[in-house]
């Protein structure tokens, strides 16, 4: 498979120019193909914001929910059909603002699945205002005195709630987070990969070159071990001068589904429906 | 008092086995021949408040539960309290001494007291308080000469999982019971006997919420997806215990939000589907339920109402629902909505709409409430063998490919504008006609459109599902003479106490009968307009303030019905407020 297998061809992409989210769609794209699956047992699954157009922009089955909300029919679909490659998208207000309940039982429950944040601090299709992850101090439509909350450290939060990779990547490493893509598919359970996504539009602040300046990969430093939950910790506080991009915590626990003994003779959806409750009917007679 | 007819009551406080003691009653009975119905009454508590099962017992048909009992179990004092007014003269009230200082006679003379001694006999026989229960129904059998052994049976099957030794404890408990009873002397006095019906049926005991999962498992379901409310958990919880030996998911969530947007992604990816909640969580599944109807996903989801608004009354029933599950979600969207009448409809049309889901692609709502939910009735053993199941336009990849040949499509066109509205689908996995499936607006490829056009060729073609539906579905149910004077038109769970006053207003030669719908959405219109030109006078009777069955029957008929018995105090109709209504009304029109 090449990355050009999985482009729709039909329709124009409307995005604004320059934003962050056409290097997430083209880091998909290269990981789908290098790790070669087939487009038909892709499901992309997003809620609603910049990040939700995504599915539309590749030849995979997609699922736009609704805000908030990608990541429950995502485990639906996850369940009901093992077999397929589940991959989510969402945004910060997204995914971190009104469906952070479903974030973090996600994390808990440990399903096969990679969960790409377009992390651009920032709410960009409503126009403009504060989300989740805006720095103390900006300035946006709905504060335009400065923000005064402080922001959520999605990765700390994954970390207390039981994830077992997160990631971060940087938009504007192509490369880099075609990796992290790669391996966020390839780890065996709820994966959260947080991507610097820069809003071209509405986010004077945290600009790409905001994020080039600041970001460097922690695989390239040997003494750092993302088994290491107390190093994970440390390093996901880092921000400011240097802020590491990377796999920071990863670790092996049995997925939700494969605890379940009605998946050990295969999918769900492909079992006959046909049953008889005969005995069941028994008990209550 | 007619032999072989036993209302019967039992009170106390939460925790001692108020609604286990029911199901083990009816259980005798029901094995012994008889028909049997049982209703529970219990606050939102854990412990304590005063908790009341009751139960009607009789060798011909019951459908309700009465205000009027032969026989009260009063397991303490508030029980006296509250409910001696509903013993019948003549009936009789079985209560422990050691919860009175004097003798409680002068509270009622008109009423049998028996004594028995159930504190007592718990202590001495190494029991536990809570064993009381299994006292007062022995000697309730012992009072009306039933087969101890018809008891000992339901003791064994009830405690079946609990091992030898508690069955024992609670057969020599209750035998004690029974014998204290029998040689009282004052039971000698009571005139009502039971004996078991010559040629037992086999009939299953169960109330709707457990009929409803049995429906759903015959239909083939595959996931459940739920987060517990009151009254409606016991499906869930269901489908957890038998989740692994169906082959089913039961999921439970962190919320409604969860579990609704769960079940439309179970559906998409090709599973039958279930959520199961009431009227608060229903709300928190709106949005969803909508994406569901844009979507075009067959779901099906139980709202077992309780009266509201917000936390309302958790534990009592309602039927204050109906419009707003009928107009939920933003915009306008196609779905059926239907409300059993008994058991035996929550059963075979929950087996049934799942079809009408998967062939019409959008969401169903089955209208509970907690009466029909938990209360216990005996009914036919359900036949399994008249369930099919038919998932409609699903196509399988070999005929996807050769559809998207025959068409020429590039794309997969999911949501194909139809004559019927019905555009026929594909799940992921398929190869070569991966889709998008939008929460947006789109075109018929799944595309994201805002052209007027489009827009308006989807939304019609939407709603034109709604027409084959109407054709798909029944209009509404007679029972009784096609004469009657007097016509009571209802809908859903209150066809149980229309039809036991239907049955005792015919025993005070007074003619009545009964216009029940079940389906209620898409209204059967014409259906609805060629019944009620056969009335002569009609009392509508729904479980809300604010008539909303006759709303929605005056939008889509023109006609207004002009008597309403209306109720909203968290209780189910009981025959008795139709039977007084009924004779209020002709006597006027007299």
């Amino acid at each position: 498979m090449k990355p050009l297998d999985y482009n729709q061809s039909e329709h124009e992409i409307q995005w604004c120019p320059g934003c962050g989210d056409f290097g997430i769609l083209l880091a998909a794209k290269n990981a789908y193909a290098n790790l070669g699956l087939k487009p038909e047992n892709i499901v992309m699954v997003s809620g609603i914001g910049c990040s939700g157009k995504i599915p539309h922009y590749v030849k995979t089955y997609g699922f736009e929910g609704l805000h908030g909300r990608a990541l429950p029919p995502a485990q639906a679909i996850k369940l009901v059909n093992n077999e397929l490659e589940v991959v989510v998208f969402a945004g910060d207000g997204d995914g971190y603002g009104i469906g952070m309940g479903h974030f973090i039982h996600s994390m808990r429950r440990n399903m096969d699945m990679l969960y790409v944040v377009h992390n651009n601090q920032v709410y960009g299709l409503t126009k403009g205002q504060a989300s989740p992850t805006t720095e103390v101090g900006a300035k946006t439509s709905s504060t335009p005195k400065g923000v005064i909350e402080a922001p959520i450290n999605p990765l700390l939060l994954a970390l207390s709630s039981n994830a077992t990779w997160i990631g971060r990547g940087f938009a504007g490493d192509i490369k880099h987070l075609t990796s992290l893509i790669e391996q966020g598919i390839a780890h065996k359970g709820f994966a959260l990969l947080d991507v610097f996504q820069p809003c071209v539009t509405y986010n004077k602040i945290n600009t790409f070159q905001f994020f080039q300046q600041r970001v460097y990969k922690l695989e390239e430093e040997k003494a750092y071990d993302p088994t290491n939950k107390l190093m994970a910790f440390e390093r996901m506080q880092e921000w400011g001068e240097k802020i590491p991009i990377g796999v920071l915590y990863k670790e092996d626990r049995p997925t939700y589904e494969d605890q379940l003994p009605q998946l050990a003779s295969g999918p769900l959806i492909k079992q006959n429906p046909k049953r008889d409750i005969s005995e069941l009917l028994k008990a209550f007679a | 008092m007619k032999p072989n007819h036993l209302r019967w009551k039992i009170g106390g406080q939460a925790g001692y086995g108020i609604m286990s003691i029911g199901q083990t009653i009816s259980r005798a009975f029901s094995r012994g021949g008889f028909f049997v119905v049982g209703y529970p009454e219990y606050p939102s508590l854990i412990r304590g408040g005063h908790n009341t099962t009751a139960v009607r017992i009789s060798e011909d048909p019951v459908f309700s539960v009465d205000h009027k009992v032969e026989v009260l179990v009063a397991l303490n004092k508030e029980t006296v309290e509250v409910d001696l007014p509903e013993v019948i003269p003549g009936g009789a009230v079985i209560y422990d001494p050691s919860d009175y200082t004097e003798d409680p006679i002068k509270l009622r003379s008109d009423v049998l007291w028996v004594a028995i001694p159930m504190t007592q006999i718990v202590k001495e026989h190494t029991g536990e308080r809570v064993m009381r229960n299994m006292i007062a129904t022995g000697a309730t059998m012992g009072l009306v000469h039933y087969p101890f052994e018809r008891l000992e049976t339901a003791i064994r099957e009830g405690f079946a999982k609990k091992g030898e030794e508690v069955i024992a404890k609670n057969v020599e408990i209750a035998r004690i019971g029974y014998e204290t009873a029998k040689e009282s002397a004052i039971a000698g006095k009571f005139p009502l006997t039971m004996t078991p019906v010559e040629k037992p049926r086999s009939h299953l005991f169960l109330g709707g919420n457990s009929a409803i999962a049995l429906g759903a498992l015959s239909a083939g379901v595959q996931f459940v997806a739920g987060y517990p409310m009151t009254p409606s958990s016991s499906i869930l919880m269901d489908m957890a215990k038998v989740e692994q030996r169906y082959g089913v998911i039961f999921k439970q969530t962190e919320d409604e939000l969860a579990a609704m947007n769960m079940i439309c992604g179970a559906a998409f990816a090709g599973a039958r589907a279930l959520t199961a909640t009431s009227g608060g969580g229903f709300s928190l599944m709106v949005e969803a339920l909508g994406m569901a109807g844009i979507m075009e996903l067959p779901v099906v989801v139980v709202e077992g109402q309780r009266p509201g608004p917000s936390t309302g009354l958790p534990t009592w029933t309602s039927q204050g629902d109906l419009l707003f599950v009928i107009s939920a979600s933003q915009g306008e969207s196609p779905r059926l909505v239907l409300a059993p009448g008994d058991v035996n409809e929550c059963y075979y049309e929950t087996a049934k709409v799942f079809n009408l889901a998967d062939k019409y692609q959008l969401p169903v709502i089955l209208l509970m409430d907690k009466h029909i939910g938990e209360t216990y009735v005996s009914v036919e053993p359900f036949d399994q063998n008249k369930v099919q199941i038919e998932r409609g336009q699903l196509l399988s990849p070999e005929q996807a490919s050769k559809m998207m040949q025959d068409k020429g499509w590039t794309q997969f066109k999911r949501h194909e504008v139809t004559d019927s509205g019905v555009s026929p689908r594909v799940i992921p996995g398929t190869p070569g006609s991966p889709y998008i499936c939008s929460s947006y607006e789109h075109d018929e490829t799944g595309w994201t459109t805002e052209e007027s056009d489009k827009v308006k060729a989807q939304y019609d073609k939407r709603m034109r599902k709604l027409e084959g539906l109407l054709h798909d579905i029944p209009g509404p149910t007679w029972f009784g003479p096609e004469d009657a004077p007097l016509t009571v038109v209802c809908w859903g769970s209150t066809r149980t106490a229309a039809l036991q006053a239907m049955e005792d207003l015919a025993a005070d030669g007074i003619m009545l009968n009964v216009l029940h719908f079940t389906y209620l959405f898409p209204f059967k219109a014409a259906e609805t307009i060629t019944a009620l030109q056969k009335t002569q006078q009609v009392l509508n009777v729904e479980g809300n303030a604010t008539a909303q069955f006759a709303q929605l029957v005056r939008t889509h008929t023109g006609i207004e019905f002009e008597q309403h018995l209306l109720k909203y105090d968290g209780r189910p109709f009981f025959p008795e407020d139709i039977v007084n209504k009924v004779k209020d009304l002709l006597i006027k029109s007299k």
